[in-house]
């Protein structure tokens, strides 16, 4: 989405007369990609919804705070990244939820007559799962939402170099795990 | 797979892992997408309503707080000005002025010195339009009584009479 949309929908969204119509707007521009960040960073659909609804609440109650400084996208990455870790502080056992989830994931697959690229997807997110919280986050914007390592450090407040470091040593162990579990 | 534009400046491809891409073994409910906006339209109506409810609570309960704050000042503005004098005068509560008079003349006759500071010093400190004798004359024998128990506990008069 361009960045005349973004203000465009932004101007609607603080103007009270039009905030409804520029809100669904918004949503329906960036859901999915929001909606697949969170998913993949907390496997379960409930808690991937929940979160994300919770993410464009703030975004309607907080939409006089965006100054415009950064990308739109950026910023509602930032506050969907943040709900996230709030997630993973307030349920510390969700790392355990979404392991069980995947490891039902494998026994659906092998009950049924998927390939076995669909077997290698599950093993490869059980690697990332087994990744540090940071490297996850890394990993994930870079590696699917093909972020640069400039946009990544707006969103995670950290700098580009330790973003590279972490990145590298995620894809590391990724490709250990799937070595291990071939 | 999310649809998404995002420009990539000064970026390369990254790691690729052979036979496993972008694609994710999750899947979404059917017709979730159509759906939640509407949701979390009305959630975010809600609670932007609750919380401006709450806001509105908050601030009544401010505005009764310093109602109840001013009144408390201006009663005890009221009762201030009567505090310091029966507090002043309550040296000399415990004995009515004859007895007073009857002492300061013994302790005159005891020194030889005329000490006649207990009376300037009610004269001093009681205001021009207000008699001790009357002020005391108005309390009760439980106000008189309180008066003396606080007389007693009062070290800075007991310093006061002990230099005299």
């Amino acid at each position: 989405m361009s960045e005349t949309s973004d203000a465009y929908l932004f101007s609607l969204i603080k103007n009270p007369a039009t905030r409804d119509k520029g809100f669904l707007q918004l949503m329906n521009e960036y859901q999915k990609p929001l909606y697949w960040h969170i998913r993949r960073l907390v496997v379960s659909h409930e808690d991937a919804e929940d979160i994300l609804q919770e993410t464009f609440v703030n975004v309607y109650r907080f939409a006089d705070s965006f100054k415009g400084e950064s990308r739109v996208f950026t910023w509602l990455y930032r506050i969907a990244t943040n709900e996230c870790t709030r997630h993973f502080r307030k349920n510390k056992n969700w790392l355990k939820n979404a392991e069980l989830i995947t490891d039902k994931m494998m026994g659906d697959l092998t009950g049924t007559d998927s390939d076995d690229s669909e077997r290698m997807l599950v093993k490869f997110q059980q690697a990332i799962l087994k990744l540090p919280e940071k490297q996850r986050l890394v990993f994930n914007l870079r590696y699917y939402d093909e972020m640069s390592y400039e946009e990544i450090a707006q969103i995670l407040d950290s700098s580009v170099n330790t973003l590279k470091t972490n990145y590298h040593y995620a894809c590391e162990k990724i490709k250990q795990h799937l070595i291990e579990h071939a | 797979m999310p649809e998404m534009e995002i420009k990539h400046d000064n970026m390369n491809q990254p790691d690729n892992f052979p036979g496993i891409g972008k694609r994710l073994p999750y899947r979404e409910p059917e017709d979730f997408f159509d759906q939640l906006p509407e949701r979390t339209l009305e959630k975010a109506r809600q609670r932007t309503r609750s919380k401006s409810s709450l806001r509105i609570v908050w601030k009544a309960v401010a505005v009764a707080a310093s109602v109840a704050a001013v009144v408390f000042l201006v009663i005890l503005s009221q009762n201030e000005p009567q505090v310091p004098v029966v507090a002043e005068t309550k040296t000399e509560a415990v004995e009515p002025p004859v007895i007073q008079e009857e002492h300061v003349s013994a302790v005159e006759k005891e020194t030889d010195t005329p000490k006649v500071t207990v009376p300037q010093k009610e004269q001093t400190v009681a205001s021009p339009e207000e008699n001790v004798g009357d002020v005391l004359a108005d309390l009760t024998d439980e106000e008189l009584l309180q008066m003396a128990a606080m007389f007693e506990a009062d070290l800075f008069t007991e310093d006061r009479n002990m230099d005299n």
